[in-house]
């Protein structure tokens, strides 16, 4: 093979470039110690990239570039566009050689959970509330955006997960519409059981979702939290946590949902093919129901609710979700904050959810069109009650990893206990590698 | 010298039955022998027909979802065969996205591979099978090594690279200042020119060929290039028919490179174009299934046109 | 045929042998130049410095810390990682005999001139030149726990009931094998028919005129014949098998608990989702250890080739 020498001798090379390369792109960080803020008198220009993993095709390109962003450069003729469309399987690898190479996108587009990892690794910057009509954006998202108490990222466009259950099939074995009023979470375990008694069926559909956030959610209902506010310590191992996990396992355990009901997304799960009456489906499975199956979504069939939690007052819903950041190397932050100011806007952002089906992060002038989506209707109402997973700066370490530990507790391959315990080494490792 | 392709019929015409020698050799044999001999041939035949559906079967099933409706995908089981044909999600599918931008790149990216692999691999594999100078060997352990290491590990350094890449897209000598290589034709083609997959393909087929060839044109006091290019090579054209196919096949079928090299979609490739039906929480499988149909055609076409030039014998009739 | 023609001819040290020696030697250089220079940069640049890498904390955004081994002690305690190598090595154990044994047979089947053969060879190579996330869409339904996906209506003929593939921690590494075979015939398949036209038709014309048997001539013609491309298609079937990444991702995810897992899949999640560039490229320079072994025994076992 290679002789010592040349080994060595290349090698040294390639890391002295991979040096150069690195200390190369940290210097451009821009200056700007102030959080953006749009300066509406100040005359806007240059190129705007944007990375996105929403949009793709040729009826996105149209609704973001044909309308959001046209509504932009209308107003600003001297912006011009560079949108680089990425799907979201791949927009981890899209952005680690961006950031590697030195020149991510001026505006990027991510998903909830992203935000306080890139906040910390200095990726996004901070954005000043007033900028993007934080006021009309309920707390609870404005936390999921935040690190260490300022906002690094505006949340766009959510994706849900209500309960919703099959009317007719609930009133056939003899459950009213009023049984399904439900105000804890112990009520909503006895009336799976007695759903299940009453027609033998696996009556939920939800563990053929992603473990990790069904019990990101289910935390929430039953009281907890994962992370501590400042996301460098671990909560979930605290009692909340623990009953949440095992109401999961016990779900599968007492065939109230069965995670081998998993199919892949646009499949027909559990709920949709009539099996489960009860699912705990994306609020963006709306546009699939309305043409594989449309009778599910009609009023007579459908009921949606919200997740119960420890008391009648503390429902949860889960919210996954869009949100946008300005790059720290941006090299034009206030065209760029500009343009996310803009996309916030009533028009920007009711033409965004047109495309994309999803729900708004806020309140929004009533549209037809868009009310037509009853799962994104009713989130919308609800989004008071929004909770998510995540919000540690080591999230990004810890989230793919929770899956296949959650998956041996749910196949009864390990104890709730041991699973908590991994669990927690597994983020304690993680946050230490932050820190 | 130069062996001449010989193809019996085309693509369709299995008249190649007729004209094997062996076939006539047999023809001396006994009777009996020759009616064995015709129904293991049968049997192999029905055999190899089960293989091949087989192996089909789930492309059927791919081609019967792309023309499926929605309701019918939403099924719990869904007939096998269609009910209705709906044969318009070929042409939604295809206006989805700017297909013809995505194909032609990707028409370009393996065209172009197929040239580069063939001219530096075809020159690789033959003096590492062939001539004798000492770091052979180790050049060829380098190239195995090389195939070891998962593109995932490899990918930032790689992707640096290209974007530091000195004196292109506005970088100065030290490769500051532009974006090099990426959102080029440059980054999508150089770093993939040759695979040393192709090199090492190519080097086992020159093995095979005889030697004595060389030094018999040696002696007649032909240069090495020559002996190379004019008897050597054309006695392996099955292999550099199979590296062909090979290096267009990974062109055409490039994804994640391409999608981080660029970021304008003139310079998308047609898997991009795919992920178009997959999002988040919908995937329309109906408009997915009937672009990957259109993706695998003109890959299925090739391959039918071209493996008729495996043929039996040709290659020794050249050397006779 | 294979193992003496590469071998140098006895004598000559003529004045005229050393010049055609020296023009040998030299040509051999600048053949191999383009290529040698090209992976050299973008193969070996990356690889090299995915090696220094290795030895440190890497998060993409901040500059390379040394951490001398400490990635590599925390491979050595890495419980999902040693799974994933196990994985790998039923797969390839399992997947690549299997594959290549059918392939051959096919590839010998389908060079004796039958009717139809365009089409079978076809056929069979039509799993390869469809991109793998395409395959493992079509998988994806043909896995589907319903009644109705393909996997479970062809159990249903022999009066079994239908399984969840995937997420049944005992048939999904399985499942997840079945489509590698499938996907795998038809290169190997090729490789070999291309091989076989190097075949000398003579040896076969002397076997019949000896009176062999078919499985006679398979054995002691085809067989040895083949042994390049035998020690080609094992290399590469097994590096390709380690390599196994955008099937996992697109099936299984490498569940249920990581019963699918692969080192790539483990090199991705730390890479791509935990942005641990350092661990990453450290579990990769384990994996390039274990396939030298592999790819030295493998050479040991076919015999390989001259100068290997």
């Amino acid at each position: 093979m290679l002789n010592r020498r040349q080994l060595l001798g290349a090698a040294g090379a390639a890391g002295l470039g991979l040096a150069a390369s690195a200390c190369g792109t940290t210097s451009t960080t821009s200056g700007s110690k102030t959080p953006a803020k749009a300066n509406s008198s100040a005359e806007l220009k240059g190129t705007i990239n944007l990375l996105t993993p929403e949009f793709a095709g040729a009826e996105g390109k149209a609704a973001l570039e044909g309308k959001v962003l046209k509504g932009f450069t209308d107003k600003h003729p001297g912006v011009k566009f560079q949108v680089d469309y990425t799907p979201w399987d791949k927009l981890n690898e899209k952005l680690s050689t961006q950031i590697a190479g030195g020149s991510p996108s001026d505006v990027i587009m991510f998903g909830m959970g992203w935000t306080q990892p890139f906040a910390h690794k200095k990726i996004v910057a901070e954005i000043d509330k007033s900028a993007i009509g934080a006021d009309d954006v309920v707390p609870n998202l404005l936390e999921n955006a935040s690190y260490n108490g300022k906002l690094y990222s505006v949340p766009m466009h959510l994706e849900s997960r209500p309960f919703i259950y099959r009317k007719d099939l609930l009133g056939k074995a003899g459950i009213g519409e009023d049984a399904m009023n439900v105000e804890t979470v112990d009520q909503f375990t006895s009336l799976l059981k007695e759903i299940k008694a009453k027609t033998g069926k696996t009556p939920l559909d939800m563990l053929a979702s992603s473990l990790r956030q069904a019990w990101g959610q289910m935390i929430f209902a039953f009281g907890g939290t994962q992370f501590a506010p400042d996301g460098m310590s671990i909560t979930f191992d605290q009692e909340p946590g623990v009953k949440a996990l095992q109401w999961l396992v016990d779900l599968q355990k007492e065939g109230l949902s069965d995670f081998n009901q998993r199919v892949a997304t646009g499949q027909p799960g559990a709920y949709q093919t009539g099996k489960a009456m009860i699912g705990w489906q994306s609020s963006g499975v709306w546009p699939t129901f309305a043409k594989q199956a449309p009778d599910l979504l009609k009023d007579e069939n459908l009921g949606i609710m919200l997740c119960p939690g420890t008391s009648a007052d503390k429902k949860v819903i889960y919210q996954g979700g869009t949100l946008a950041a300005l790059s720290t190397r941006s090299k034009n932050p206030e065209a760029a904050i500009a343009v996310i100011e803009y996309m916030m806007s009533d028009y920007g952002l009711t033409e965004q959810v047109r495309f994309t089906g999803k729900v708004p992060a806020r309140k929004l002038p009533p549209d037809p069109e868009l009310d037509a989506n009853k799962l994104a209707a009713f989130s919308s109402e609800n989004l008071k009650y929004s909770v998510t997973d995540g919000g540690t700066p080591a999230w990004m370490e810890i989230r793919g990893k929770m899956d296949p530990v959650m998956e041996a507790a749910i196949l009864g391959k390990k104890s709730v206990s041991d699973t908590i315990a991994e669990l927690k080494k597994l983020a304690e490792d993680a946050i230490g590698r932050v820190k | 010298m130069a062996t001449d392709l010989h193809i019996p019929g085309d693509v369709t015409d299995d008249t190649i039955e007729e004209i094997r020698p062996a076939e006539v050799s047999h023809t001396v044999k006994g009777v009996s022998q020759r009616k064995r001999r015709r129904l293991r041939r049968t049997i192999l035949w029905i055999v190899l027909l089960i293989v091949s559906l087989g192996m089909v079967l789930p492309f059927v099933w791919m081609f019967f979802t792309a023309v499926r409706s929605p309701a019918e995908i939403g099924m719990e089981r869904p007939p096998f065969i269609p009910q209705e044909w709906h044969f318009e999600n070929f042409g939604r599918a295809l206006r989805a996205a700017p297909f013809g931008i995505y194909a032609r790149n990707s028409f370009i990216i393996g065209a172009f591979n197929v040239v580069s692999t063939l001219v530096l691999g075809s020159a690789a594999g033959y003096a590492l099978a062939k001539l004798r100078f000492k770091a052979a060997p180790f050049i060829f352990a380098w190239f195995l090594a090389t195939m070891m290491i998962p593109f995932y590990a490899t990918v930032i350094p790689a992707f640096l690279m290209v974007r530091f890449m000195p004196l292109f897209g506005g970088n100065n000598i030290l490769g500051q200042g532009g974006q090099g290589w990426i959102d080029s034709w440059w980054g999508l083609l150089v770093p993939g020119m040759v695979s040393t997959f192709s090199i090492f393909l190519l080097r086992q087929f020159y093995v095979t060929t005889p030697s004595e060839l060389i030094e018999a044109a040696r002696l007649d006091g032909l240069s090495e290039p020559r002996i190379w290019l004019q008897i050597m090579t054309p006695l392996i054209k099955p292999g550099l028919l199979t590296v062909g196919l090979l290096a267009f096949e990974a062109g055409w079928n490039n994804f994640l490179w391409p999608l981080l090299v660029t970021s304008s979609e003139n310079l998308r490739v047609i898997q991009l174009g795919l992920s178009v039906f997959r999002q988040e929480s919908v995937t329309e499988w109906e408009l997915l299934m009937a672009a990957t149909t259109m993706a695998a055609v003109p890959m299925i076409v090739l391959f039918l046109i071209f493996q008729r030039y495996f043929v039996n014998g040709f290659v020794n009739s050249g050397i006779k | 045929m294979t193992a003496t023609v590469t071998a140098a001819p006895a004598g000559a040290t003529s004045p005229r042998r050393r010049s055609s020696q020296r023009s040998e030697k030299l040509w051999g250089w600048l053949l191999t130049l383009p290529a040698f220079v090209h992976t050299l940069l973008w193969v070996g640049g990356p690889v090299i410095a995915a090696i220094v890498l290795s030895f440190t904390d890497f998060d993409v955004v901040n500059p390379p810390v040394f951490n001398g081994g400490v990635n590599y002690s925390e491979i050595m305690g890495d419980d999902v990682f040693w799974r994933a190598l196990w994985h790998n090595l039923i797969m390839v154990a399992i997947g690549v005999p299997i594959s290549m044994f059918i392939a051959l047979v096919l590839a010998v089947a389908l060079n004796q001139g039958l009717k139809g053969q365009s089409w079978f060879r076809t056929m069979i190579f039509m799993p390869h030149v469809t991109a793998t996330v395409a395959i493992a869409m079509i998988w994806l339904w043909i896995y589907a726990p319903n009644a109705g996906g393909l996997g479970n209506v062809m159990l249903g003929f022999v009066g079994i009931t239908p399984q969840s593939w995937l997420t049944n921690s005992n048939l999904a590494l399985p499942a997840v094998i079945i489509v590698t075979i499938w996907q795998g015939i038809g290169l190997k398949m090729l490789i070999y028919l291309a091989a076989l036209q190097g075949v000398s038709q003579e040896l076969y014309e002397a076997a019949d005129v000896d009176g062999a048997s078919t499985i006679k001539k398979f054995v002691h013609i085809t067989v040895p014949m083949l042994r390049p491309a035998t020690f080609f298609v094992l290399v590469t079937s097994i590096i390709g098998n380690f390599q196994t990444f955008d099937l996992i991702f697109n099936l299984t995810n490498g569940g249920p608990a990581n019963a699918t897992t692969v080192i790539t899949y483990q090199i991705y999640v730390a890479a791509f989702q935990q942005f641990r560039m350092g661990y990453a490229t450290a579990q990769s320079v384990v994996l390039l250890l274990v396939l030298i072994v592999i790819t030295l025994i493998s050479r040991k076992v076919v015999g390989g080739t001259d100068g290997d």
